[in-house]
């Protein structure tokens, strides 16, 4: 009996535990985040988008909000003075919103396609006050107008027009309707615009209702007169007229019972304008306009409206027109209704500015003076405000602010507010531009600010690697300045080390302190401050010099827009905006390629492909090439390498190639174009001969769109005779006679698979299929076929040869609820919406996970070395389906270094969360029946449906709004992906799917470790001369 | 709650009520986020300050009603529209539609199930956890052994002592699941690739 067999149990029992320990980590498969996490390794940006129409608060102080409707559907309300968001409510994607009033520090929002909607928005919380939505009346599809509100002075109620045909008046109070009055059916009349004003006769309070009635060429206008009380129909006017469009019409003055209504509109050679209730016409020829005002002598094209976007009771509008040789100026006039007479008067020529003018106008503080603003380009540098006093009849200020071109380009919305402030009128200027931005220029400094909305529309992002900061002192030296190019000798190198390391030792004291202080080794993580997506006089801010850390989870994300512009982000940082480049006039950006990781001194480069016209109209690709750490463009000394290229033709798919170019170290692309022409990209002889060699074995897809119903595969062809390369389609899968293509997925752009199988309980191994060249193709028949509902079918397809491997139906599927998929390795996940069989079969989201094998046998394997999708070798599909608790809009998966991690399916919600569910739930080998004793060896789960846990969602109770797509991308430690959800708002987080295995929890903590060690030497020391006591004593006895 | 509504399908106007956890709770009090959605987002319908939920125009047929509110989890419930007379049931996510327990009262009442938790509670540093750990524990009891053992040693019989040694023989039966780590260890340490290591642990003795 000695110790040493005590410790051989012991370690018996240490193993054990260690089991336990390692069970109890595999089979918790629910990853949550804890509390302290939040906010600290995620960010989210609040985006609404792009302002179009605006309401301000009335008040003589000045609002402390502004409320914008945009054109992603969002009606939000925003700090005057920081920019920051209050609240949105984020519409439906089929619910535009057509017009916004603030109503009593509330905002009025119509809205809707299929249902139309008038709520009243709580101006503090957003919440609905009330909601008035006629039942089965939507738009009339097409109709550009058909939508209008008024607010009545008397009772303040509204009167809301819809369809075109139905005008209710509504209570504001209480949203209840007080009278409906609808067109006759089958009218020619279309209804545009209803106001309140003066009536005629002895009829006080008339509501006048305005539409346009169809004619052979043109269309006349209709004044439809209403009792303002009951709704009854008095008189309808029919006005001789010839109107092209009611872009061309201006409703103005009423709002009240004691004010003249006027309709203004422009009609082939003349300005006419209508007094309501009458049928008196007052007239100005454009023949005059065109004399009288200097601005319209270079006149081109048609005079046009111009909407001041006034409220009821002002009678000043403006006509405006294209002038210059090269159409790119504007010229306008400001007209005014004479109250009694009806005429029309002319008040001041606005002058001709050069680019868009975009024009608004607010009422001083207090009084009913009108002031007008005109926003205008300066020059290439500089926007420019123009505000005009139409009391004093002058411009009162001229205002430039810098708005470089190549960043904004033109206006494209403005508001203004003017409140006072002791004596003075203080301006507040609200706007737009074409990039997608949104800004506040304030008389401030401090108030004006700039949100970078080009972000709510994100089409795709791309992932770039950081240099390491030990490539970035090659360049710089150690202090962070930029190193002079000077030789230095090696000793001088040391000497200089040396002393930036002797500088450096000043930091210590502070790193030991700060490291001994208790209060940071016991609290864990910081606090994190929230980031504002607001950028305050962003235009002058320098960003450091990026590098990356020391496990690779900081990135330069480079999202490409809608709007043609291009915004890179620190993934660290909250998101911080580091460059961004704007392509106008009408770059529709197709893809953004990572061509050149970060090297040994040589910056990453970007490749940015867009399509655009030319004058003709005719497609033109073109591609640029950035520096992905600044975003400038990436300029290389080859004459065959410019930073920016075109060509001649619409862009159909940029291929990446294994092909380096040997200069510049860039990954080649082949891009091929709408004549079916291949380019190499660079189109230096090099990478064309490499490309050329590899040719033969180049299979693709091309231009297969959603919606198509044929599945076409290509192969590039180089013909001897002549230097060029071509595609040549090669296959196509035509589908049965009603199926589109819903959905397509390919595998992911990264992707290393780690374990060739899946190993069983009995430790058998079913092998992986491993065909890189399959992808999934969902199509949908509206056509039932069994069932009563549609259908769709899934073909897993071979695309190097076009055979179809696999392939399922789903009977009565909703085709109003998205189809999901995504694939990896031998893994492919979709989900739709199920209407069920019969009336009695439960509906719901299905989500359905194959797996795919060698053999349906296990430790069978194709005999075959190499994988060739010639042989004819078919995969054995696993299938199975899971009633899944969320409505979907956007799937990923998450990617890791080596592959080794478990996979997480990640989804995008409708309740605006992102969920990561761990592949073990979506595994199609889940055992329906009781667990055999291998099934329990394998760890499998019983068969259930998904769970509807909230702690599955990565991002909490953060309002995700809007995911269209999930990205991912690895970092260098191999248990931690970087995951980016986008579409409307960015959220990026880092998601670790089998846990931190590899670095030390942030659980583990420093301090109990050092507590540990300072009571082991406190021990030390109370126990040593103890212990040379006995030994001493041992010497006596 | 439904009123008849004239249109080209027949529909009908399908409202109800969103309450919170508590009698005291107030209606205003839930997210301006909350919505509910018939069929996965076919239809959508925000949810008002006192609370209540209105689809005006829903066509016949019969649907799966959620609540997606940021605070609560609320019950998914079945709904059959017919112009005249609707009905909801309650339902459970994969279950069949077949059973109509769990009928619901109109106008539609939701109440939340429960609140929605996110996270995960998170241990801080206690010195109590400190001594509960397994590892601690472990540590601690053979401290104590340490000390304890040669004075129970020296207390003990030879005889049943021996008796001791013949069961911790029994004991040591090869166990081919665990792969024995000490063994592994020592045979790593000293390069001795010949006995087993109890083996050798007796031979020493």
């Amino acid at each position: 009996m000695t110790p040493s067999s005590y410790r051989g149990r012991h370690v018996v029992s240490w193993g054990l535990i260690l089991w336990v320990f390692v069970l109890a980590l595999v089979i918790t498969p629910i990853f949550a985040l804890d509390e302290t996490q939040a906010g600290v390794i995620d960010w989210h940006h609040r985006w609404i988008g792009t302002p179009h129409l605006s309401a301000i608060p009335r008040t003589t102080r000045g609002s402390n909000t502004f409320f914008a409707a945009t054109e992603k559907n969002v009606v939000a309300a925003i700090k005057a003075k920081t920019g920051e968001l209050v609240w949105r409510q984020v519409l439906r994607d089929d619910e535009p919103v057509h017009e916004i009033r603030s109503i009593s520090g509330h905002v009025l929002a119509l809205t809707g396609t299929k249902e139309f909607h008038a709520r009243l928005l709580d101006g503090k919380s957003g919440q609905v006050i009330w909601d008035f939505s006629p039942a089965g009346e939507g738009i009339v599809p097409g109709l550009a107008f058909g939508q209008a509100v008024t607010v009545t002075s008397e009772d303040s109620n509204l009167v809301i027009l819809n369809q075109g045909t139905h005008v209710r008046k509504v209570s504001a109070k209480a949203g209840t309707e007080l009278w409906h009055w609808k067109a006759e059916e089958g009218s020619a009349t279309t209804f545009f615009s209803v106001l309140e004003a003066k009536g005629f006769d002895d009829h006080g309070d008339i509501t006048y209702v305005l539409g346009l009635q169809r004619n052979v060429a043109a269309f006349t206008l209709e004044a439809v007169a209403l009792d303002s009380a009951t709704g009854s129909l008095i008189k309808t006017f029919n006005i001789k007229s010839n109107i092209d469009s009611f872009e061309d019409i201006l409703t103005l003055g009423g709002g009240s019972v004691v004010k003249n209504g006027y309709v203004a509109w422009l009609e082939q050679d003349f300005l006419k304008v209508l007094t309501l209730g009458t049928n008196r016409v007052t007239q100005l020829s454009v023949k005059t306009i065109l004399s009288e005002v200097s601005s319209f002598e270079e006149l081109v094209g048609k005079l046009e409206t111009v909407n001041l976007g006034l409220a009821e009771g002002n009678t000043k509008f403006i006509i405006g027109g294209t002038v210059g040789e090269y159409h790119d100026a504007k010229g306008s006039v400001l007209f005014d209704i004479d109250g009694d007479s009806g005429e029309i008067e002319m008040i001041s020529d606005f002058g001709v500015r050069t680019g868009f003018s975009s024009y608004t106008a607010a009422t001083k503080p207090g009084t009913s003076e009108v002031v007008i603003l005109r926003a205008f380009r300066e020059d290439e540098e500089h926007g420019a405000f123009e505000l005009y006093d139409v009391s004093e009849n002058k411009i009162i200020l001229h205002q430039i602010l810098p708005l470089p071109f190549d960043t904004y380009s033109h206006f494209s919305f403005v508001a203004l507010e003017l409140y006072s402030k002791g004596q003075g009128t203080q301006h507040r200027f609200y706007f737009s531009t074409l990039d997608g931005s949104f800004h506040a220029y304030s008389d401030v400094e401090s108030e004006r600010w700039q949100r970078e909305e080009a972000l709510a529309s994100v089409k795709d992002v791309e992932f770039v690697d950081l240099p390491e900061r030990k490539l970035w002192t090659q360049d710089v030296d150690e202090a962070g300045h930029t190193k002079a190019a000077k030789n230095l000798t090696i000793v001088e190198r040391y000497v200089e080390r040396l002393r930036n390391h002797i500088i450096q030792l000043k930091d210590l004291p502070a790193f030991i302190i700060s490291y001994a202080n208790p209060s940071s080794l016991f609290t864990k993580s910081p606090i994190a401050a929230p980031y504002s997506e607001v950028q305050i006089n962003s235009l002058n801010k320098t960003i450091p010099p990026l590098y990356r850390d020391q496990f690779g989870l900081r990135k330069i994300l480079v999202f490409s827009t809608e709007k043609g512009k291009v915004v890179a982000v620190d993934s660290g940082n909250k998101g911080q905006i580091v460059w961004s480049r704007y392509f106008p006039w009408g770059h529709d950006i197709k893809n953004i390629i990572l061509i050149r990781h970060a090297n040994v001194r040589l910056p990453p480069v970007i490749a940015i492909i867009a399509d655009t016209s030319d004058g003709g109209g005719n497609k033109v690709m073109r591609t640029y090439r950035l520096n992905a750490l600044t975003g400038k463009d990436f300029e290389s000394d080859n004459f065959h390498f410019p930073a920016a290229a075109w060509i001649p033709a619409g862009y159909l798919s940029a291929l990446k190639l294994p092909i380096e170019d040997p200069e510049q170290k860039t990954q080649v692309l082949a891009l091929v174009d709408e004549r079916m022409h291949i380019t190499t990209y660079p189109g230096i002889e090099a990478a064309q001969e490499a490309f050329k060699a590899l040719s033969d074995d180049f299979y693709f897809m091309l231009n297969n769109n959603i919606g198509d119903k044929v599945l076409k595969g290509y192969k590039a062809i180089v013909s001897s005779d002549m230097d060029r390369m071509d595609v040549e389609p090669i296959w196509s899968i035509p589908f049965p006679a009603g199926e589109e293509i819903a959905v397509l997925a390919e595998r992911p752009s990264y992707e290393v698979m780690a374990s060739l199988g899946r190993v069983l309980g009995d430790r058998g191994v079913l092998y992986k299929y491993q065909n890189p060249n399959y992808a999934t193709v969902i199509t949908v028949n509206k056509k039932p076929k069994h069932g009563t509902a549609p259908y769709l079918t899934v073909y897993l397809v071979d695309i190097a040869k076009g055979s179809i491997l696999y392939q399922v139906t789903h009977d009565n599927v909703g085709l109003n609820q998205p189809i999901l998929a995504t694939q990896y390795e031998n893994n492919v996940v979709y989900t739709f919406w199920s209407e069920g069989e019969t009336s009695t079969s439960a509906k719901g989201y299905q989500a359905v996970a194959l797996e795919l094998y060698e053999s349906q046998f296990r430790n069978q394997r194709t005999k075959s070395d190499i994988f060739s999708s010639f042989a004819s070798e078919r995969p054995h599909v696993i299938a199975q389906s899971f009633p899944f608790p969320h409505s979907a809009t956007a799937i990923g998966v998450t990617s890791t270094k080596a592959g080794i991690s478990a996979k997480d399916i990640l989804f995008g919600l409708s309740r605006q969360s992102v969920m990561a569910l761990n592949k073990r739930f979506l595994d199609p080998r889940r055992p329906t029946s009781a667990l055999t004793a291998a099934e329990k060896e394998e760890m499998l789960i019983p068969y259930s449906a998904l769970p509807d846990d909230p702690r599955l969602f990565l991002s909490y109770d953060l309002e995700i709004a809007g995911i269209k797509k999930i990205a991912t991308s690895p970092t260098l430690l191999e248990s931690t992906t970087i995951v980016v959800a986008y579409g409307q708002d960015v959220f990026v987080t880092r998601h670790a799917p089998s846990k931190t295995f590899d670095i030390l929890n942030e659980d583990f903590s420093k301090s109990q470790l050092m507590l540990t060690i300072v009571v082991l030497a406190g021990v030390l020391f109370v126990t040593a001369p103890m212990m040379r006591n006995k030994i001493l004593k041992e010497q006596w006895y | 709650m439904l009123s008849l509504a004239a249109s080209v399908v027949r529909a009908a106007q399908l409202s109800g009520i969103v309450v919170g956890p508590t009698e005291h709770f107030q209606p205003r009090d839930l997210s301006p986020r909350t919505r509910v959605i018939l069929s996965g987002g076919e239809h959508t319908a925000m949810v008002m300050k006192d609370g209540r939920f209105t689809f005006p125009n829903v066509p016949e047929g019969s649907y799966l009603l959620q609540v997606e509110s940021p605070q609560y989890l609320y019950p998914t419930i079945k709904v059959h529209v017919t112009e005249k007379e609707s009905r909801a049931y309650m339902v459970s996510l994969g279950a069949d539609w077949s059973n109509n327990d769990n009928s619901l009262q109109f106008p539609l009442t939701l109440a939340p199930r429960a609140a929605a938790s996110y996270f995960i509670p998170r241990e801080g540093f206690k010195l109590s956890h400190l001594f509960a750990n397994p590892m601690m524990l472990m540590m601690g009891f053979s401290v104590l052994m340490l000390f304890l053992m040669p004075k129970l040693m020296a207390n003990m019989d030879p005889e049943a002592m021996q008796e001791m040694q013949g069961m911790q023989d029994a004991a040591q039966m090869p166990n081919f699941e665990m792969p024995d780590i000490a063994a592994t260890l020592a045979k790593f340490s000293t390069g001795n690739s010949g006995s087993s290591s109890p083996a050798s642990a007796k031979k020493k003795q």
